[in-house]
C-alpha cells in the first residue's frame, strides 16, 4: 500500500520541468521512500549538480585512454605549432638577412610542413581533446566551460588569428614583400602564444585552484599560482619542439652545407628549450599541492614512474642531439630525426600523464573528484544515498532487493571513471583474492588507504551492494584471478 | 520511462543569456556559411574534376584545389565559437545526445582530420596522386557529408530529451543515433542543399576576382557559379517546405502564423534568398551580402526550434547569471582587434601579386 502513499511523483499541480521523475513506484521499506522523497525534492529545487549525466560505457580500455590518446597528440602537435611559428620567422630573418636563399627555401618548405601538420592534425585534435573530455566527463568540461566561458572565447579570437596567419603566412612565400611576411609572421607566432596563455591559465587551475574556492573571481581561477611557471615551461616545450620538429625536414636537405648549418640551427632549439624545462618544471612543481608533490614523488608507484620516464626521455632526446645532430649535422638522417621526435612525443606523453595523474583523487582540485562527485555535495550524497540522488542510474524497483544489480550500478557512477571491470586498470585485478571484510574496510577507508582516489559516497546498503558486486566479479572466475586464495588479516594490515 | 534532464550548472552563466545567445547565433551564421563553401566546393570539384586540360572547368577544380584546405581550416575555427556557446547555454541537453551517441560522435575527429588530409593532398601532390586525386576528393565528400550527418543526429538528439532515458537504459555504449526522428532527414537535406548554393555564389566571386586576368574564366567562372546558385537555391526551398511540414505540428504552427516573430524572421528569410536571387547576375557581392543575412535569418528560426522543443525541460534564460563584466570586456576589445588582424591579413594576402626573388637576388 506504500505506493499509493508514495510522495515520488510530482504532484498534479506541478509546474513541471526542471525535475526529475524517479522511476521508484513500489518501494517495500519506508526509510528508501523518505530518501527518495528528499532526493527528489532537491533536484527539483536544482540544487545539485552531481550525478548529471549519464556514463559512456568504455569496455576495455576506459575513457582515460581515449583522451589520454587525443591529449598526448594534440599537446605534441599544438606546442610545435606555438615554438614552429618563432622558428620561422627567425629563419626567415636569418635568411633575409643573409640573403642566403638556401635558408629561406628551407623556411619555405617547412612551412609547407608546419601549415600541414598544424592545420590538419592539431586544429582538429584541439577540437578532439574537448569532444573526448565532455563524453568522458561532461560534468567537469560543464563546469570549466561555464567557469572560463570568456576566457575560452578570448582563446577561440587568437585561435582564428592564429589559423588565418599561418595561412596567409604560406600563402605568401614569394608572393609578398619580405618586411609584411615577416610582420604575418609575427602576427602568427604572437596570436599562436597568446592562445597557450588563456588555455595555460585553465589547465592549471584544474590542478593549482588557488584563491578562486574563496573568491570565486574568474580573475583568481585563471591567474592561479601554477599559471605563470607552467606558461614558462610550456614556452620551453615549444622551443624544443619546434628544434625537434625541424630536425625532420632540416636533415633531408641534400645541399650538405645548407644541411649542415640548419641540422645544427635546428638541434640548438633543441638544446635550448630543454635546458630550460627543468627549471620552469621545478619552479613548476613548488606550486603543486602537496599530495600532488607526494603522488610524482613516490607515493605512487606508477606516477613516480611515469615522472621517471618522462625525465628519462628527455635526458635521450638531448643527448641523442648532443652527439647525433649537433656533432654530425651531415649524417643526421631523417630516420634518427624521427627517433628523436619519438623520444620527445614519450616524454610529453609521460609528463602529460604525471600532470594527469597527480590531480588525483580530483579532475578540479577541491572542486570536483575524478568521478564528477564534489567534496561539497559529499554529506548529502552520503545521507541520502548514492544512486537516490543520481538521475540516470536508479535501479528498478525489481533491482532493490539484489545487492549485486545496486553494486553494480553503484560501480558505475563512482568507480567506472578510472577502472573497468576487466580491462584497462581492471577491478577485477585490483581486488583479486580479497574478501568480503577486506573490501569493505578498503572501500569504507579508500580516500585514506589510498590517497590518488576519492572517498566512498554513499550508504552502508551502497557500500555493501559495491561489496557483493566485486566479489561476484572473482566469482565469474573469468581470469587468473579467480583462482587466487583470499588474502589473510596479515595482508590486510600490509595493505594499511 | 520518465524523462530525466541534468540539472543547470551551479557555476551559473557568464552573461545574460540574451547576449550568449546572439554571440551563439552570430558566429553559427558566419561557421555555416564557411561549411558551405567548404562542402559546396567539393561538391563542385567532384563535377569539374575530371574535365580536361584547358577546359575552364578543369582550372575552376584546380583553384578550388587550392582553397578547400583553407576553407576547411577557417570552417573548422569557426565552429569552436558557437559549440562553446552551445555547451554553455544548452549544455544539459547537449552533453547529454553527445553521451548517449558517444562512438559516432567520437568518430568525427577522425574523419575530419583524414577528408581534410586528402583536401591538402589533393592540392599538394596532383601530379603525384594523378587519377588518385579525384578519388581522395571523393573520399573527403564522404567523410564531410557524414560528418554532417552525424551533427545532424546530435544536434536533433539534444532536441528530444524524452528519448534519453530510455535510450541509456537499453544501452550505455555509446552506440546511439537519432534514426528514428522524422525531421532528421529534413533537416539534413536542408542543411547540404545550402552548400551548392553559396558554393556557387563563392565560384562567382571567384570569376569577379579573376576578371582582369583572365576574362573568359571570369565569365565561365560567373555562369557556372550563377547556374549552381539557382538550382542550389530551388532545391533549398523545397527541402525548407519539407523540414517545415515535418517539424513537431506545434512547433511548426509557429512559423505559419502563430507567432508574429518566428513567422517574420522565416519569412524575412525567404525573401532576402529570393532578392539574393534576384540581384544575384547584376550584383554578385549583394547578392552575397543578402545570402548571409537570409542565412542568419535561418539560423534564428533553427534556435527558436530548439528553444520550443527544449523549453519544457531546459530555459537557458532560466540559468542564474554570475557575470564578470571585465572579462566580457575583455573578450570585446579582443575579437575587435582579432577581426581587425584577419582583415589586414586577408588584405595582405589579396594584394600580394609579386615576387620575392628580388630580395635575394642581391
Amino acid at each position: 500500500m506504500l505506493t499509493k502513499v508514495s510522495p515520488l511523483r510530482p504532484p498534479v499541480d506541478d509546474p513541471g520541468p526542471p525535475y526529475v521523475s524517479l522511476p521508484v513506484q513500489d518501494i517495500g521499506d519506508v526509510r528508501r521512500i523518505c530518501d527518495f522523497s528528499r532526493a527528489l525534492r532537491r533536484t527539483r529545487q536544482g540544487k545539485d549538480a552531481a550525478l548529471n549525466y549519464p556514463i559512456w560505457d568504455v569496455p576495455l580500455t576506459g575513457g582515460g585512454l581515449l583522451i589520454a590518446a587525443v591529449a598526448v597528440v594534440h599537446v605534441f602537435i599544438s606546442h610545435f605549432a606555438i615554438g614552429g611559428g618563432l622558428f620561422l620567422v627567425l629563419t626567415e630573418r636569418m635568411g633575409l638577412r643573409a640573403r642566403d636563399a638556401g635558408v629561406l627555401g628551407f623556411a619555405r618548405h617547412h612551412t609547407n610542413f608546419l601549415t600541414l601538420v598544424i592545420l590538419v592534425f592539431g586544429a582538429v585534435t584541439g577540437v578532439g581533446i574537448w569532444w573526448t573530455i565532455a563524453l568522458v566527463n561532461p560534468t567537469a568540461v560543464s563546469a570549466l566551460i561555464h567557469l572560463f566561458a570568456w576566457v575560452w572565447a578570448i582563446e577561440w579570437v587568437f585561435f582564428l588569428v592564429e589559423i588565418v596567419a599561418a595561412l596567409v603566412y604560406r600563402y605568401g612565400w614569394d608572393r609578398m614583400d619580405p618586411r609584411t611576411h615577416q610582420a604575418v609572421g609575427w602576427v602568427y607566432f604572437g596570436s599562436a602564444w597568446l592562445s597557450l596563455l588563456m588555455i595555460n591559465g585553465i589547465l592549471t587551475f584544474m590542478l593549482t585552484s588557488g584563491k578562486w574556492p574563496e573568491t570565486q573571481s574568474l580573475t583568481d581561477a585563471w591567474l592561479n599560482p601554477g599559471m605563470l611557471p607552467s606558461l614558462v615551461m610550456r614556452s620551453a616545450v615549444c622551443v624544443a619542439l619546434a628544434g625537434v620538429y625541424a630536425l625532420i625536414t632540416s636533415s633531408q636537405l641534400t645541399d650538405l652545407v645548407l644541411k649542415e648549418r640548419m641540422v645544427r640551427y635546428s638541434a640548438k632549439w633543441v638544446i635550448a628549450g630543454a635546458t630550460a624545462i627543468p627549471f620552469a618544471g621545478l619552479w613548476f612543481a613548488g606550486t603543486l599541492p602537496d599530495q600532488a608533490r607526494f603522488l610524482a614523488s613516490g607515493g605512487t608507484p606508477m606516477v613516480t614512474a611515469f615522472t621517471v620516464a618522462s625525465l628519462l626521455l628527455s635526458g635521450l632526446l638531448v643527448a641523442g642531439t648532443l652527439f647525433g645532430p649537433m656533432l654530425f649535422p651531415r649524417q643526421t638522417h631523417v630516420t634518427f630525426a624521427c627517433v628523436l621526435a619519438a623520444l620527445a612525443l614519450g616524454a610529453t606523453g609521460a609528463t602529460e600523464w604525471v600532470r594527469e595523474a597527480v590531480r588525483k583523487p580530483y579532475v578540479i582540485y577541491e572542486y570536483m573528484y575524478s568521478n564528477s562527485l564534489r567534496p561539497a555535495d559529499l554529506a548529502d550524497i552520503s545521507s541520502l544515498g548514492l544512486l537516490a540522488s543520481s538521475r540516470w542510474h536508479v535501479p528498478a524497483k525489481a533491482d532493490w532487493d539484489d545487492p549485486i544489480k545496486i553494486g553494480r550500478s553503484v560501480f558505475r557512477v563512482q568507480c567506472s571513471s578510472c577502472h573497468t571491470v576487466s580491462g584497462l586498470n581492471s577491478i577485477k585485478f585490483a581486488t583479486r583474492g580479497w574478501d568480503k571484510a577486506l573490501l569493505d574496510q578498503q572501500i569504507q577507508y579508500l580516500n585514506t588507504l589510498k590517497g590518488a582516489m576519492p572517498p566512498f559516497i554513499g550508504t552502508d546498503e551502497e557500500r555493501g551492494g559495491l561489496v557483493a558486486y566485486l566479489i561476484s566479479l572473482q566469482a565469474e572466475g573469468a581470469g587468473p584471478s579467480a583462482a587466487l586464495p583470499a588474502r589473510s588479516e596479515g595482508d590486510r594490515l600490509c595493505l594499511r | 520511462m520518465p524523462t530525466v534532464i541534468p540539472p543547470v550548472d551551479p557555476l551559473g552563466l557568464p552573461a545574460a543569456a540574451s547576449l550568449l545567445k546572439a554571440l551563439s547565433l552570430l558566429t553559427f551564421t558566419l561557421h555555416l556559411l564557411a561549411i558551405n563553401v567548404t562542402v559546396g566546393g567539393l561538391l563542385m570539384l567532384l563535377v569539374y574534376g575530371r574535365r580536361p586540360q584547358g577546359d575552364s572547368g578543369a582550372l575552376f577544380a584546380s583553384r578550388m584545389r587550392a582553397l578547400l584546405p583553407a576553407s576547411m581550416a577557417i570552417t573548422i575555427t569557426l565552429g569552436v565559437a558557437p559549440l562553446l556557446f552551445l555547451q554553455v547555454l544548452y549544455g544539459q541537453a547537449f552533453y547529454t545526445s553527445s553521451v548517449l551517441m558517444a562512438w559516432s560522435w567520437l568518430l568525427i575527429i577522425p574523419a575530419l582530420c583524414v577528408a581534410y588530409l586528402g583536401l591538402y593532398l589533393a592540392y599538394l601532390r596532383p601530379s603525384w596522386l594523378g587519377d588518385r586525386g579525384q578519388a581522395l576528393a571523393w573520399l573527403s565528400a564522404v567523410l564531410t557529408l557524414l560528418v554532417a550527418a552525424v551533427f545532424a543526429n546530435n544536434m536533433t538528439l539534444m532536441l528530444e530529451p524524452g528519448l534519453w532515458a530510455p535510450i541509456y537504459a537499453a544501452s550505455a555504449y555509446g552506440t546511439a543515433l537519432n534514426l528514428g526522428d522524422p525531421m532528421l532527414p529534413a533537416r539534413y537535406l536542408h542543411t547540404v542543399l545550402a552548400a551548392p548554393a553559396v558554393a556557387g555564389l563563392a565560384c562567382c566571386l571567384m570569376g569577379l576576382r579573376f576578371r582582369s586576368l583572365d576574362a573568359d574564366w571570369a565569365a565561365w567562372a560567373h555562369r557556372t557559379g550563377m547556374h549552381w546558385f539557382h538550382v542550389g537555391a530551388g532545391l533549398l526551398m523545397v527541402s525548407g517546405v519539407w523540414y517545415l511540414l515535418a517539424l513537431p505540428p506545434r512547433i511548426g504552427r509557429q512559423f505559419m502564423g502563430a507567432s508574429a516573430h518566428d513567422t517574420g524572421v522565416l519569412a524575412l528569410g525567404i525573401v532576402l534568398g529570393l532578392a539574393a536571387l534576384a540581384v544575384a547576375k547584376r550584383a554578385t557581392w549583394l547578392a552575397t551580402v543578402l545570402t548571409g543575412l537570409g542565412v542568419g535569418c535561418m539560423v534564428m528560426a533553427r534556435h527558436r526550434v530548439r528553444e520550443y522543443m527544449l523549453a519544457p525541460h531546459v530555459n537557458a534564460a532560466g540559468i542564474p547569471v554570475h557575470a564578470d563584466n571585465g572579462w566580457a570586456a575583455a573578450f570585446a576589445v579582443t575579437l575587435v582587434l582579432g577581426v581587425a588582424a584577419v582583415v589586414w591579413l586577408v588584405r595582405c594576402a589579396l594584394r600580394c601579386r609579386g615576387s620575392r626573388e628580388g630580395a635575394t637576388s642581391g
